[in-house]
């Protein structure tokens, strides 16, 4: 690939030296001497026509015949034609080297003109033409110019972007061809043809009709030419030694005939038997003096005469085959002719007829000739005007349709194309209508309509364009929201876990959407009453979430004026039922747990069954009765069911989103498999086994998208909080029971609490471990319960020592002075005292003590 | 439990601090034989957070001593302790001084 470096008028420069540029300049020196080629030729044309003109209004030389002059003529403005054409082609040419349209043009004209100048030429060869020198210069001048042309035009092409974007982009297979040139060219093409097609024809309908003139003509010359012979005579005329009078009366009258006619010779022959020798009787011949020169009429010099009697061989072409048609008498005459005017003889005609005896037998033959050069000029003319009016028809209609098609159909498309190209690739943010469209008008419908199209679909796309971009920041906004109300749903569901000795609890949800319609909620009603639920919304997306936080907000409310279940649920189900406009409905599950006794009341509104596992067992689905869904039915009576939670049992509640997961439209999740997963984990503590079980249906669902929310809620009884750890009945392991009652209890009892407490706590062990055992060696068990209930904490001393209620002991007066004090008696009424309640038992043979506090 | 005396003459200041309970008490006890001669005893328990009825019988001892020879006060009793010294009758009994 060369580079090719343009100007704004589309010239090479000539420092690239470039072959463009040497192109450009061969161009312009042949056409300028195409130019002053065809000034000379319209020069020269100019001059012989105001000849021919001058001579044919003066008569200088009443000889000449009328055909001559004509052919004079018409020749001398078709040298005047070819010279403006030469100019013409001389003039664009020049130009061709810096535009496109003017290089195609030219090529198109050149191209006929070689085309005519080659007919031209082959005529000229056959007919030996003295005036072809002009052709023959015209045609390698437009042989050059052809080239070169050609040559400017590729290198044009090569810097046309349009047309490389074409051959870069769009490779169809076949060579793509510009619109003006397909027309030009058709055009060319057709109109040549049409000019062949109208010459062959024009040739053949000339010259017969021509013919069919010249032979009635020479007819009738014939038969009158007959009359003033007598075949009887014939043999007289030849055998006799002179000239008989007859004899000359019938040549004078033949040859006057002959000059008044303008027939080239009238001739008499008996030819012999074979037809291969002919004795002449009479042979008359026309010996104007003619004007030799321009035309082309009469080239043969001076005819001698044939004598009577006089015998040859074959005297013309043709000849023998027309006697011997004559002699055969079928025919009263016949036509030998030579009409083509090739080489150097002219066209000429000649009939032969018959001459009878008295006796009707054929004596000799009569032959007139003719000389119809006419013919071949008229003909001529007739020939050279239909090319020229082709040519000029040609050189016009392209310079018109390359004019016509270039500003109204190629030029008006280039900016559609162009606006379109810059349309598509300007960027989203500044795009805008091409203001070209907008005045490109053509007088071409079909452009207008593509125009308008094109001008409709820009205006249409910025429109779309402005709508999706508006919908799409709306689309970002709502997303935005949906995001901040799944955060405030996500808040609004409590996610600060109970760590209580007595009980574990852990629940999740997990929304499909950025909002959910499923929920979990647990509360303490009251001190001894933890409300659990778990729920979901018929719905989905924000319908679902916005039922969800009333649903949510209405149960936990009626739950606080009610520890039984199912009358929240009815409650709750007529509040929700009559505002439900659009018939949404809630499952629920609503489990209120007495924690003093394990006991769990659920009610359950439609929701899937809890899965429960004993302690030390397996989970298992436990099939309580469904109540219709909340939502559904008003003053619809819900149902209780009671079950007695031991320490170590565990119930897991969840959402159809878990068992419906699934990993194709064929396969869901589903409860056998929930089972599998729960018993899969069921040594975990509520947030080991819900992670376990989320993590378990995430691997089965695998990257399938799903639609549902997924909700879980475990709860796992662990017991009232009791701990018992077994000392050393010893007072140097104080330190040790004080630090046990203190890190199991710290968090609950306040400074004095805790103090009192200490003071209590060392005051019993210290009077076990000094009085219970008399050897050493032997343990005491304190055991520590805290009753979150009552708020109270207990602490219990057990030891297997002497039998000794230290309480019976009465106590000591604390107002005595300090002289009447004894030492002993002070810590247990120290302990009475910081207590509630402290009391003494013998149980299983131990002393058993145990102090209470509420806190 | 730390226990610092500081006598000047017949005058002497025991600042003890932590716990009095029944492992620290007798050593708090055995402060008892340094009494000979005093007649103005300060018991400085402001750094004391507990006590216990093993404490209470050292303070008692301690008070014993001093009716017969001098004066004990007690200085900085805290609200935990003051609490004990209310049930046992205790607030009554001593001198207790900011």
């Amino acid at each position: 690939m060369f580079v090719v470096t343009i100007n704004g008028d589309g010239m090479f420069k000539k420092k690239d030296n470039s072959k463009e540029y040497i192109s450009q300049k061969l161009l312009k020196i042949v056409s300028i001497l195409m130019l002053i080629f065809g000034a000379l030729l319209t020069f020269a044309g100019i001059l012989l026509v105001a000849f021919s003109l001058i001579e044919s209004s003066s008569g200088a030389d009443g000889l000449l015949s009328v055909s001559a002059r004509r052919e004079d003529l018409t020749f001398s403005v078709l040298i005047l034609f070819e010279g403006t054409i030469d100019i013409v082609v001389g003039l664009l040419g020049y130009k061709a080297a810096h535009s496109l349209l003017r290089a195609k043009v030219v090529m198109v004209i050149v191209f006929t003109m070689i085309l005519s100048s080659l007919g031209d030429l082959i005529v000229d060869l056959f007919t030996n033409d003295s005036y072809y020198f002009n052709d023959i210069i015209n045609f390698f001048l437009y042989i050059a110019l052809f080239m070169i042309v050609s040559r400017c035009r590729r290198h044009l092409r090569q810097s046309d972007t349009a047309y490389l974007d074409n051959k870069i982009n769009r490779d169809i297979g076949r060579t793509c061809k510009d619109l003006d040139d397909i027309i030009m060219w058709s055009i060319a093409f057709l109109l040549v043809f049409f000019s062949f097609v109208a010459e062959i024809i024009g040739y053949n309908r000339f010259t017969n009709a021509f013919l069919t003139e010249y032979s009635n003509s020479i007819y009738r010359t014939a038969v009158t030419a007959s009359n003033y012979v007598d075949a009887d005579d014939f043999d007289e005329y030849i055998e006799s030694e002179e000239l008989l009078i007859g004899y000359s009366q019938s040549k004078n009258a033949l040859d006057n005939l002959c000059k008044g006619q303008e027939i080239e010779c009238i001739d008499v022959v008996i030819p012999d038997k074979d037809f291969d020798e002919f004795t002449h009787v009479f042979y008359s011949v026309n010996n104007r003096s003619k004007k030799d020169g321009e035309s082309k009429v009469t080239k043969s010099s001076k005819v001698e005469e044939y004598k009577l009697g006089e015998v040859t061989k074959e005297a013309e072409k043709g000849y023998a085959n027309a006697c011997k048609i004559i002699y055969e008498g079928e025919v009263d005459n016949t036509v030998v002719e030579s009409a083509t005017g090739i080489a150097e003889t002219s066209p000429w005609i000649t009939t032969f007829v018959p001459l009878k005896d008295d006796e009707g037998k054929i004596k000799a033959v009569l032959s007139v000739k003719k000389d119809i050069g006419e013919l071949e000029t008229d003909r001529n003319i007739y020939m050279d005007w239909i090319s020229g009016a082709t040519l000029y028809t040609i050189i016009l209609a392209v310079i018109l349709v390359s004019y016509y098609v270039n500003k109204e159909i190629a030029n008006p498309l280039k900016k559609v194309k162009d606006e379109a190209k810059r349309f598509a690739s300007g960027s989203s943010d500044d795009i805008k209508i091409g203001e070209d469209l907008e005045d490109n008008l053509s007088r071409v419908r079909e452009i207008n309509s593509l125009n308008e199209s094109v001008y409709k679909l820009e205006n249409d796309t910025i429109s779309y364009i402005d709508n999706l971009t508006r919908i799409t920041s709306e689309k970002e906004k709502l997303g935005a929201e949906l995001k901040l109300a799944g955060q405030i749903q996500e808040q609004f569901l409590p996610t600060t876990f109970p760590k209580r000795e007595e009980f574990d609890l852990y629940a999740t949800m997990k929304p499909a959407k950025e909002v959910g319609g499923d929920f979990y909620d647990f509360f303490m009603i009251d001190d001894n009453h933890l409300g659990m639920v778990i729920a979901d919304v018929s719905d989905k997306g924000v319908p679902a979430s916005l039922f969800m936080m009333v649903t949510k907000l209405l149960i936990s409310e009626y739950a606080f004026t009610s520890t039984d279940p199912s009358e929240v649920l009815n409650v709750v189900n007529n509040r929700i039922r009559a505002n439900n406009k659009e018939n949404m409905f809630v499952t629920v599950w609503l489990g209120i747990l007495e924690l003093s006794t394990g006991k769990l009341t659920t009610s359950n509104a439609g929701h899937e069954y809890p899965a429960i596992m004993r302690k030390g067992g397996n989970f298992e689905l436990y099939k309580d009765k469904h109540g219709l869904p909340l939502g559904v039915k008003k003053n619809y009576s819900y149902v209780n069911h009671e079950i007695m939670l031991e320490d170590g049992d565990k119930i897991f509640v969840y959402t159809d989103g878990i068992t419906e997961a699934s990993a194709s439209e064929e396969r869901m999740f589903g409860e056998d498999r929930l089972i599998d997963a729960l018993n899969r984990y069921k040594t975990k503590d509520c947030k080991g086994l819900l992670e376990g079980v989320i993590g378990s249906v995430d691997a089965f669902v695998g990257d399938a998208r799903q639609f549902d929310d997924m909700t879980a809620l475990c709860f796992e009884k662990k017991g009232n909080g009791t701990m018992t750890k077994s000392f050393k009945a010893d007072v140097s392991e104080l330190y040790s029971v004080l630090e046990y009652f203190e890190s199991k209890v710290s968090d609950l009892l306040d400074n004095k609490s805790l103090s009192a407490f200490n003071v209590a706590i060392e005051e019993v062990f210290v009077n076990i471990a000094s009085y219970a055992y008399e050897e050493e060696g032997n343990t005491v068990d304190v055991s520590i319960a805290n009753d979150y209930v009552n708020r109270i904490v207990r602490v219990v001393f057990k030891d297997s020592g002497v039998k000794f209620d230290p309480l019976a002991k009465s106590d000591p007066d604390v107002t005595l002075p300090a002289k009447k004090r004894s030492i002993g008696g002070l810590g247990i009424f120290m302990t009475k005292k910081l207590m509630d309640k402290v009391n003494y038992e013998y149980v299983d043979d131990k002393n058993v003590l145990t102090i209470e506090k509420t806190y | 439990m730390d226990i610092k005396i500081d006598r000047d003459g017949s005058k002497m200041v025991i600042t003890v601090s932590g716990r009095i309970d029944t492992l620290t008490a007798p050593e708090l006890d055995a402060k008892k034989s340094e009494l000979d001669g005093v007649n103005d005893l300060i018991l400085d328990i402001t750094e004391v957070d507990y006590i216990s009825s093993a404490g209470l019988r050292a303070l008692l001892t301690f008070e014993q001593i001093m009716e017969d020879q001098g004066e004990l006060k007690l200085k900085g009793v805290c609200s935990n302790v003051m609490d004990i010294f209310e049930i046992t009758g205790f607030a009554e009994m001593f001198t207790i001084i900011d």
